[in-house]
């Protein structure tokens, strides 16, 4: 693709633009009929009173189970959608304090271990930093089964960019999926065990992109997984 | 006035989002009367008496849906605001989804809360239950 041709160019904007729209509106109005059938079944239940079937409420439980959990697939995409255009405040962020207050938000009840290692104090989009490191410590944890889940955070500085590490020593993750972990709602763990969306990688990568940057995984199931992400010392200005 | 009797008008063009909000003021014993208008357009005439006697009393409590056939929930709220006997009236937002954009607008017209309507409807009880609390709490003019 020629990026000097006008036309191409607007092509490109107006497909961003339409994507873009139809990602919220597809977020915003299918709450409402998402809403109805909720109210609905819990109607049902209510209506048909105490002493009701096992089976049936059992059905109906999972009916409102599943419709809660297509109401946080909506708000996932919604979120998703709206990488380009949220959280653009441009701010100095010191990563060594937002991982050691991000350790500090999850608890005395979390046992884990995070050591950090050479992060840097530089001025980016702050809240979007955040976010994808706040994903990647979340699944560092989240999918992990040892009695102490460590999680190592680490940055090395290149000449215009920044090379950070997020490695754990969880379940890790087979290489046949790694291909697809970045995918919206994609989550290796079957459904059904599950209240994993498979948002947070799909943000990530959508952020890190969106900076300028790219990630990468490397890992063998059973042995931990380490991500790799590189993010720009100087913000660019958005493609808008 | 005893806000208990308060009336209450709720602008809302869903019948479902209307049967929900009155199965909820039922379940949790809100016994002020309910009007219900369809659109920002409807719900003036209403309050107004344009083409139709006014409601007595003014309804002091508003419940305002935004996204509205017609006129619009916030072009409803300017309006609201520009009218010397209702705007003093409290009106809550209760949308669907929030925008950041329409809820600053929202509480630049002030609006007393500006409320996502949960997908769960034990929330949405919850939600009025804190609502009829507070009504009760407060005391409010005419």
């Amino acid at each position: 693709m020629n990026s000097q041709d006008p036309s191409c160019q607007q092509q490109l904007e107006a497909l961003k633009e339409e994507y873009e729209e139809f990602a919220y509106i597809v977020s915003h109005d299918l709450k409402a009929p998402l809403r109805a059938i909720h109210n609905l079944s819990a109607w049902i239940r209510e209506d048909l009173g105490e002493g009701l079937d096992p089976d049936i409420q059992n059905n109906i439980h999972l009916l409102q189970h599943r419709t809660e959990r297509l109401e946080r697939m909506i708000n996932g995409l919604l979120l998703f959608s709206r990488v380009p255009r949220y959280d653009l405040e441009v701010r100095e962020v010191n990563v060594e304090n937002l991982v050691t207050q991000w350790v500090a938000d999850q608890g005395p009840d979390v046992p884990a271990k995070v050591h950090t290692a050479h992060l840097p104090t530089f001025t980016t989009y702050a809240r979007k930093l955040e976010t994808v490191l706040h994903h990647l410590l979340q699944n560092a944890l989240k999918f992990n089964t040892q009695d102490t889940p460590e999680v190592w955070v680490e940055a090395a500085e290149q000449e215009s960019q920044y090379v950070f590490t997020v490695k754990d020593n969880g379940i890790g993750i087979p290489p046949d999926s790694h291909s697809k972990v970045f995918k919206i709602f994609y989550s290796v763990q079957p459904k059904e065990q599950q209240e994993n969306l498979g948002v947070g990688l799909s943000i990530s990568r959508k952020i890190i992109q969106f900076v300028g940057g790219s990630i990468s995984l490397e890992s063998e199931a059973g042995q931990g997984a380490t991500f790799t992400f590189t993010w720009p010392k100087t913000v660019k200005e958005p493609a808008l | 006035m005893k806000s208990k009797q308060a009336h209450i008008l709720l602008v809302e063009d869903n019948p479902l989002d209307v049967a929900t909000t009155k199965r909820a003021f039922l379940a949790q014993g809100v016994e002020n009367p309910i009007h219900v208008a369809q659109n920002g357009k409807i719900a003036l005439d209403m309050l107004l008496g344009r083409g139709r006697p006014a409601l007595w009393p003014i309804p002091q409590i508003i419940l305002l849906s935004l996204d509205l056939p017609g006129t619009g929930g916030l072009e409803f709220l300017k309006e609201l605001r520009n009218s010397p006997q209702l705007k003093a009236c409290m009106v809550f937002v209760m949308t669907s989804q929030g925008s950041e954009s329409d809820m600053t607008e929202a509480y630049e017209l002030n609006v007393a809360g500006y409320i996502v309507k949960p997908i769960q409807y034990s929330s949405f009880l919850e939600t009025i239950a804190t609502l009829h609390s507070f009504w009760n709490l407060i005391e409010l003019p005419n």
